[in-house]
């Protein structure tokens, strides 16, 4: 029953929100990319070596957050474990960082 | 069916309605910190200011820049609102009932909440202009800092309450505290991670004017730019009623359905939550008038290296409790 709800709800924002972008003016045009002043390129991807640590304690921590809020509802010690690691995995993220950034 | 389809559509119009009030008390809250009057001359005070700027938007002409992902800019325009909306039918007004809730139902609004941060990286990515490109980049870096922050709050709130519902976290307020005591910290952690996702000063640097004109959206224009518009007004209005209900108690607190003013409790208690998202949204206003644009790499050091330790600290300080 709550699937049926959930699908019939996201139908009708869909059609709600359709129905507001339809209210609005259908004029459309194509114009080249909007310059101030003088023509700049394309940007090229910046990389910058230190944003992997980031990245890659970004996804750690995604996935963790998650598993953390779903198995704080029974009271164990591997929680607290778990996220004792994450904390002190945080302060090498620190060394790493300070200058670099 | 049809009755839940009704309540459906009161809760998107209501809303749709509170969402531009509080764009318009933003407004004017942040023109008196700056010593402004603000907006005063569509209706009362100003106050139908967002609509007739809403409706203005939405008339203007669509003007995309050659080589962009038009369908995609349409689909995100829309689904933006959209799901916006579908998280607001989450959120219980004057009780514990809302249009949906289900088991669980906090963890899907996280992961929603998200997706639509997502949809904008990529209509960022797929208008062919730099900056769009520069502000879609940049709110990578946004969602890196904050979703971790916002997450641990949330998960402190569940390791609180031992419950991932909205009700959940109701029912226990009802005992009379309101989390905010257990949890100042992570009331901070969320308080700072929803400027971030709406892009409020000092976390506005994906729509930075003076760096990158108008960031992401620079080259979205006319019915486009008022659904992204609307979403950002629904998502504010939706974050400060989240953190309204998991952290200040929602319509629950200070005291709910009191047995002698039996047909007055359901305004009341609305009442109550409206003064609460006012309070948020202040302290939203009021942070983003005494700050400064921080640079992106200020932001993701300052969630990393201030934000989720004391959130985490709060969790860890949480989960030790309880284990006593």
């Amino acid at each position: 029953m709550i699937i049926i709800e959930v699908i019939l709800s996201l139908l009708i924002v869909y059609l709600i929100s359709f129905i507001i972008y339809l209210f609005g003016s259908k004029k459309t045009r194509y114009s080249d990319t909007y310059h101030c002043g003088e023509r700049i390129e394309e940007p090229k991807v910046k990389y910058k070596v230190p944003w992997i640590y980031y990245a890659s304690f970004f996804i750690a921590f995604d996935a963790a957050i998650v598993l953390v809020a779903i198995t704080s509802l029974s009271l164990n010690i591997i929680t607290l474990v778990f996220l004792a690691l994450i904390t002190l995995s945080l302060l090498f993220i620190h060394k790493e960082e300070e200058n670099d950034i | 069916m049809i009755f839940k389809i009704a309540i459906i559509l009161v809760w998107i119009i209501l809303s749709f309605i509170f969402a531009l009030y509080f764009e318009w008390f933003d407004r004017k809250v942040y023109a008196r910190f700056q010593n402004r009057i603000g907006p005063q001359i569509t209706g009362y005070k100003g106050i139908l200011q967002p609509l007739a700027d809403l409706i203005k938007l939405l008339k203007k002409e669509s003007i995309f820049p050659k080589g962009s992902n038009i369908l995609f800019i349409k689909f995100s325009a829309i689904s933006s609102v959209a799901l916006t909306f579908f998280i607001l039918l989450f959120i219980p007004f004057y009780d514990f009932n809302a249009p949906l809730s289900f088991n669980g139902d906090l963890i899907l609004l996280f992961g929603i909440i998200v997706l639509i941060d997502f949809l904008i990286i990529l209509t960022g990515y797929f208008v062919s202009s730099p900056y769009s490109n520069e502000g879609a980049a940049r709110k990578v870096g946004m969602i890196i800092s904050f979703e971790i922050p916002f997450g641990i709050s949330v998960a402190t709130i569940i390791a609180i309450s031992q419950s991932i519902t909205i009700r959940g976290t109701l029912s226990f307020q009802l005992l009379g505290i309101p989390l905010i005591i257990f949890a100042p910290l992570s009331f901070i952690a969320y308080l700072f991670s929803s400027m971030a996702m709406i892009e409020k000063v000092p976390f506005d640097a994906p729509n930075a004017e003076s760096e990158i004109v108008a960031g992401w959206s620079t080259e979205i224009s006319g019915r486009n730019l008022a659904l992204f518009k609307l979403s950002s007004n629904l998502k504010m209005f939706y974050l400060a009623s989240l953190g309204a209900i998991l952290f200040l108690g929602g319509p629950v607190l200070p005291y709910f359905n009191n047995p002698t003013l039996s047909f007055l409790n359901p305004i009341l208690n609305f009442i109550m939550f409206f003064i609460k998202i006012s309070i948020i949204i202040f302290l939203i206003t009021m942070i983003r008038s005494i700050t400064a644009r921080y640079r992106i790499d200020q932001v993701i050091t300052f969630f990393w290296k201030t934000i989720i330790p004391l959130a985490m600290l709060n969790l860890i300080l949480i989960i030790i409790f309880n284990l006593g």
